[in-house]
This record gives C-alpha cells, sequence and structure tokens, in this order.
C-alpha cells in the first residue's frame, strides 16, 4: 500500500497550490509506470487519506504511463503494462524502458463562501 | 478554477535527501539502503558484514521498523553508532527519517553507514534517502517469481543479493528464471548468491562492497575482507 504515503504527499504538495480562501476539490497526477500504482488501491488510499479532512469529496485523476517496450531481436516497439512481456515474434529479448516519474500536473480549487 | 502546477510530488523528500547526501559525502561515508521483504535476512546480513568489515572499517547502521528496537539491540552487540527508527504505520523510510537520525549519530565514527529499511519489496524504492547504492535482497524460499513481481526495485538496484542459498535443495526455486528475469529488468547490477548464516557467498558480497566504497567515498586501498 505504498499508495497511502502517495497519496499524502499528494495532498502535501496540492495543499500549497490552493489559492486563499479556496478548497481543493480535484487534482491530477501523472505517474512514470515504476511507481507500480495500482489505480484502485490509489483512489482508495486518496479517499482515506482525505477523511475528515475539508477536502473530503476531492477527486483524482491519474495519468499513468506504460512501460515502452523494444524488441532486441526484431526492433518491434510498443507499450504495455506487463514489463516482462515477450515481443508478438516470440522473443524473450525485450528491453522495457520506463522511468519513476511521479508529478502533480494540476489541480482545482472551488471558492468559499463566506 | 483550475490550477496548472507540474512539480514533482516528492520535491520535499528529494530536497532532503540531497541534504542527507551532502552531509554524508563531506563526512566520507559509504551509504547503503537496503531493500528487501521481512525475513530475507537483511538483519543477519548487516551483522555479519559489520564482523567482517570491522575494525578495518567503522560501521553505523540506521534500521527502520515499524515497532520495536529488536533489530537495533541486534546491531548494538557489534557496533554502536546504531539508531533504530520505528516508522508506527509507515511502511518505508523517507528521507527526513535519516536526516533525523543522522542528528543522533557520530559521523565521525563511521566509515560505511546501513540504512537497513522497512521490509518491503515496493515502497522504500520510491523514496530517496540520500544512499549512495540500493542493494536489493531476496531470499530463496520466497520463490523465484519476485523479481518479476518487484521490478521498480531490481531495476534500481546497484546489486542483487540472493540470500538462503543452502534452502535450495527444500524449496521449489527456479534460479534460471530468477536471474533471466533480474537480467531483462536490469543487465549491469550484478547478482550475488549468499548464505549469511553458513558464511557463503560472503567474499563476493565484500569484494562488491569494497569496491563500490572506493568509488563512492574515494577510498584508497582499503581491504574489507
Amino acid at each position: 500500500m505504498h499508495e497511502f504515503s502517495l497519496a499524502t504527499a499528494i495532498l502535501d504538495l496540492a495543499r500549497r497550490h490552493v489559492p486563499a480562501g479556496a478548497v481543493l476539490r480535484a487534482v491530477r497526477v501523472r505517474a512514470g509506470p515504476l511507481r507500480a500504482i495500482d489505480p484502485e488501491a490509489m483512489r482508495w488510499a486518496w479517499t482515506a487519506t482525505l477523511d475528515g479532512q475539508p477536502e473530503s469529496g476531492a477527486t483524482i485523476e491519474l495519468d499513468l504511463l506504460p512501460w515502452k517496450l523494444s524488441c532486441g531481436d526484431c526492433g518491434r516497439t510498443w507499450q504495455g503494462e506487463d514489463v516482462l512481456a515477450a515481443c508478438a515474434c516470440g522473443s524473450k529479448n525485450v528491453n522495457a524502458d520506463g522511468d519513476d516519474d511521479l508529478t502533480l500536473m494540476s489541480i482545482e480549487a472551488e471558492t468559499i463562501d463566506e | 478554477m483550475k490550477v496548472s502546477v507540474i512539480e514533482n510530488v516528492l520535491r520535499l523528500n528529494d530536497e532532503i535527501a540531497a541534504m542527507n547526501r551532502k552531509v554524508l559525502k563531506q563526512a566520507g561515508i559509504f551509504v547503503l539502503d537496503l531493500i528487501g521483504a521481512p525475513g530475507c535476512g537483511k538483519t543477519a546480513l548487516v551483522e555479519a558484514t559489520i564482523q567482517k568489515l570491522q575494525p578495518a572499517l567503522r560501521v553505523g547502521v540506521i534500521v527502520g521498523d515499524l515497532a520495536t528496537q529488536r533489530d537495533a539491540d541486534r546491531m548494538a552487540r557489534w557496533c554502536d553508532q546504531v539508531v533504530q527508527i520505528n516508522t508506527g504505520k509507515g511502511c518505508h523510510l523517507e528521507a527526513n527519517h535519516v536526516h533525523q537520525a543522522l542528528g543522533r549519530m557520530d559521523l565521525s565514527r563511521i566509515d560505511v553507514l546501513f540504512i537497513e529499511n522497512v521490509g518491503n519489496l515496493i515502497c522504500p524504492v520510491g523514496f530517496d534517502l540520500g544512499q549512495d547504492v540500493k542493494v536489493g535482497m531476496f531470499s530463496v524460499s520466497e520463490g523465484d517469481d519476485k523479481p518479476a513481481k518487484h521490478p521498480y526495485l531490481v531495476k534500481e538496484a546497484s546489486v542483487i543479493l540472493l540470500n538462503k542459498t543452502d534452502l535450495l535443495p527444500y524449496v521449489p526455486f527456479n534460479s534460471e528464471v530468477f536471474h533471466a528475469d533480474v537480467r531483462r529488468l536490469n543487465d549491469t547490477a550484478p547478482v550475488i548468491s549468499i548464505s549469511v548464516t553458513q558464511g557463503k557467498g560472503m567474499d563476493a558480497w565484500l569484494a562488491w562492497l569494497g569496491q563500490m566504497r572506493s568509488t563512492y567515498a574515494g577510498a584508497q586501498g582499503v581491504s574489507c575482507t
């Protein structure tokens, strides 16, 4: 459940970008495949992290980047979720490229009526 | 209103890690972040390594666990620079944990620092602590499929240790599968088979450690064996 610690870090960073007098309503996060984020677990962790907070109910949108795979034998390149996928040509000599990007892309905030 | 941010979520952690790295580099300390599942033998490896390195090299240990002082008590039998961190519900160490631990240590009395992370193959990998190298540790009793299931650790590790090889006759473990999966994910990190309890493979591990220490800490002509 590394999603919990990531949810906390996302909330901490998002709060710093919410203008005064507004409350966080949504975040959009981009993550590389090395982060191994399970979207269901992430949404659950996010909801649980916000529980009891002023931001409760804010949504999280995830852009999960796939592995960039390339076959060392036939040269084919493709994208996918399986880091150890074999190539369509049958070769297992496949290089998987992907980073540990974890970026808060944007937030949405709503002004609170006094 | 929508606000564009585009900022690294772990920026704060990374900044503290950079501070740790600078302090440790200035002190000439070689730092290893030891990552592996609970029970794979991390504490036993550190204990055995301390006994081989000392007194030629002085070892410090930061050990992370959810609870208890037991690992620190084990280490304290072998060296005096030991700090236990209890993360409570946290499943990994973060740079700030290490920063606080360093404040409780005498860095002038350490040549090699082990950071034994919380037993976990996923979460610790993504948090920079200020280490020089990450050590990925597996054991044969966990099964041969663990590298394939935990690609982040395998890709990030500078060395892969396979422990408890003395149990190979008794557990289902296909060494070819294990090694092939590691190689597909990381074609540079050496894979060292060891049995800490039997003392097997320790020479190769210590040779690697000494070589890396020379590279990172600039040590000259110090033997680790």
